[in-house]
């Protein structure tokens, strides 16, 4: 008891105010990522495992070629087109190979860390000084990196939103949503899932480049999980909208709630660690809640159709008409099953 | 004599060649359709009807033979590529539209078959909206005040009936229907296959129509095709059509097959 009211004691409030800059910075970042992750698993109902290592590709070439004297701009657009190309790769294993989405990730991902290494100078990671070279956003300068960081997000919703509008966003759409449609009504969908595959981890990697920025160094295993992550940002950011607009959640509101569900998710990341808990656990606890979310719709469906639930109904009628044979209970019965 | 719209040249595809399931699907089927034909097509199970229409509009490669288009070889074509010379509408209602996807954004995405889609002109202009509505109306289903509705929310006949618009949006050279109205009741069945024979004989569309409903068979059409293993075994047209009856068709069958079928349903499914 006395171990419980110290523990409590020491939690101030304060330090959890304290923690939330950070983590609504930070939580802006990955909301961007996960716009990328969005594309691939709602848009194109694919699961890309690309993410891990284009992510971790934007932060190398980014800091790379700051470190090279290049201007921000032109390091992340760089960086825009390794992840584009990343993308472009999954979508060439899947498309031309026949290999699954899943599996074509996975070889693009797992081929990233020896490239990123590679771009990295065969080193781990990489530092970088936002003394002696122009970030965009840096976690030393936690409020001005949430206002960009926030200005970054809104523009790249805008621009999302106007694209899957046009003429071929919207053919990616029909791909995503009945191939056979889309193939019906002359779409080549080869070059849509490319397309679709290349932009999202276009933006995993300007993400990538954002987050290596803001934390001063890119390190080799900075992806590790991103997709995880990605998918709980994804899956908190609908639920929340969904709560609050409902049917009227239209494509911009929800890109928007994406973004605000990294930002969530990192807040619940502070306080869990104000709480001091083991950060070890992490990664389980975002496993768990990911997990959960993921089954909320297949568990809503089954509860509306159960065989649990059959049984019973079925039980309670033959019941009333005294007939009780049922499968274990009836020796006949059991012998025929066998 | 009009002009040939579709030719079929000796067309064979064999599903699953060198294994215990090896299904000769078409044996070196031929079929013309003269512009403005409108064909029902009938036979058994496994006859190859679906089977036919599906290499028309380029599922899969042919293993043989040639398929042309309005005089154009496109053998070599795949479906995505035919799309602007065929519209299609499935047997299944959840097939023909994008469930996710609004009305007018479906009918978008049919208006542009064929065109180059650019990642920066809008994907509904307002232009489109007002003939969409135009075209809506002839189904007289209350679609046209529904355009920004989701189609996942439609019946399965109001998704039938807009992928038939959908399907005949850019005035296709031929029109395929596989068995459209086989999942809907037959109130709704009626009113998509109304709306059929309107949109055809206003387009003067170049069809074929396969049916398991022998009426509908008679009823629709100019002209009358019985499939049997692979190949056409009867070719009814003119007035020879226009005088057929169910019980006609049956003895016809059993005659042009050398088969006696016990009962209809042989021919009927």
């Amino acid at each position: 008891m006395v171990g419980l009211a110290a523990y409590f004691s020491s939690l101030k409030l304060s330090g959890l105010l304290n923690r939330f800059p950070d983590g609504i910075s930070q939580g802006i970042i990955w909301g961007v990522m996960a716009l990328g992750v969005f594309i691939t698993f709602r848009l194109l109902n694919e699961a890309d495992l690309t993410v891990d290592g284009s992510f971790t590709t934007g932060g190398a070439v980014t800091i790379m070629l700051l470190l090279n004297g290049w201007s921000p701009a032109s390091a992340m657009a760089v960086a825009v087109i390794a992840g584009l190309l990343a993308g472009a790769v999954t979508g060439v294993l899947n498309v031309c190979l026949g290999i699954p989405v899943i599996l074509s990730g996975i070889l693009t991902q797992y081929a990233l860390y020896s490239i990123n290494l590679a771009i990295m100078g065969m080193k781990a990671n990489q530092a970088i000084s936002v003394d002696s070279y122009p970030l965009v956003l840096s976690s030393r300068f936690v409020s001005e990196a949430i206002g960009i960081g926030a200005v970054i997000a809104l523009i790249l919703i805008a621009i999302l939103y106007l694209y899957f509008g046009t003429e071929q966003g919207s053919a990616i759409r029909a791909t995503g949503c009945n191939q056979q449609m889309a193939k019906a009504n002359g779409i080549n969908i080869s070059v849509t899932k490319i397309i679709g595959l290349a932009l999202s981890n276009g933006i995993i990697a300007f993400s990538g480049g954002l987050m290596a920025q803001f934390q001063g160094f890119v390190d080799i295993n900075m992806g590790r999980g991103a997709i995880v992550i990605g998918l709980a940002a994804v899956i908190i950011g609908e639920v929340l909208g969904d709560a609050l607009f409902g049917k009227k959640m239209n494509f911009a509101v929800r890109l928007f709630f994406i973004t605000m569900g990294g930002v969530i998710y990192y807040l619940v990341v502070e306080v869990v660690l104000w709480m001091k808990l083991n950060t070890n656990y992490l990664k389980l606890l975002t496993a768990v809640i990911v997990a959960v979310f993921l089954a909320v719709p297949y568990l809503q469906g089954k509860r509306k159709a159960s065989f649990a639930k059959a049984k019973k109904r079925s039980a309670k009628e033959l019941s009333r008409n005294n007939i009780t044979r049922l499968p274990g209970k009836d020796k006949d019965m059991e012998r025929k099953c066998e | 004599m009009r002009k040939a719209m579709l030719e079929l040249r000796n067309v064979c595809k064999t599903f699953n060649p060198g294994t215990i399931n090896e299904k000769h699907a078409l044996n070196g089927i031929n079929l013309t359709l003269e512009e403005g034909d409108f064909v029902t097509v009938i036979g058994g199970n496994g006859a190859g009807k679906s089977t036919m229409l599906n290499a028309v509009a380029g599922v899969w490669p042919i293993d043989e033979g040639s398929i042309l288009i309005d005089g154009i070889d496109v053998t070599g074509l795949p479906d995505y590529k035919r799309a602007s010379l065929v519209g299609r509408v499935f047997q299944d209602p959840m097939t023909g539209t994008a469930a996710t996807m609004q009305i007018e954004e479906n009918m978008a995405l049919a208006a542009r078959r064929g065109l180059f889609r650019s990642p920066f002109r809008a994907g509904v202009s307002r232009k489109e909206r007002a003939m969409f509505k135009e075209r809506l109306k002839i189904l007289n289903l209350g679609l046209e005040d529904r355009l920004t509705s989701k189609v996942g929310l439609l019946s399965g006949g109001q998704r039938q009936a807009l992928t038939l618009l959908m399907a005949t949006m850019q005035t296709p050279k031929v029109l395929l229907l596989d068995e459209h109205t086989a999942a809907l009741d037959p109130r709704t069945a009626e009113k998509v296959l109304s709306a059929t024979k309107t949109v055809v004989e206003r387009d003067n569309l170049t069809t074929i129509m396969i049916t398991h409903n022998m009426k509908d068979a008679i009823h629709y059409g100019n002209r009358l095709v019985m499939m049997n293993e692979g190949q056409v075994i009867l070719d009814i047209k003119g007035e020879e059509k226009k005088k057929l009856t169910v019980e006609d068709l049956i003895s016809k069958f059993a005659k042009a097959s050398g088969e006696e079928f016990a009962d209809d349903k042989t021919l009927l499914s």
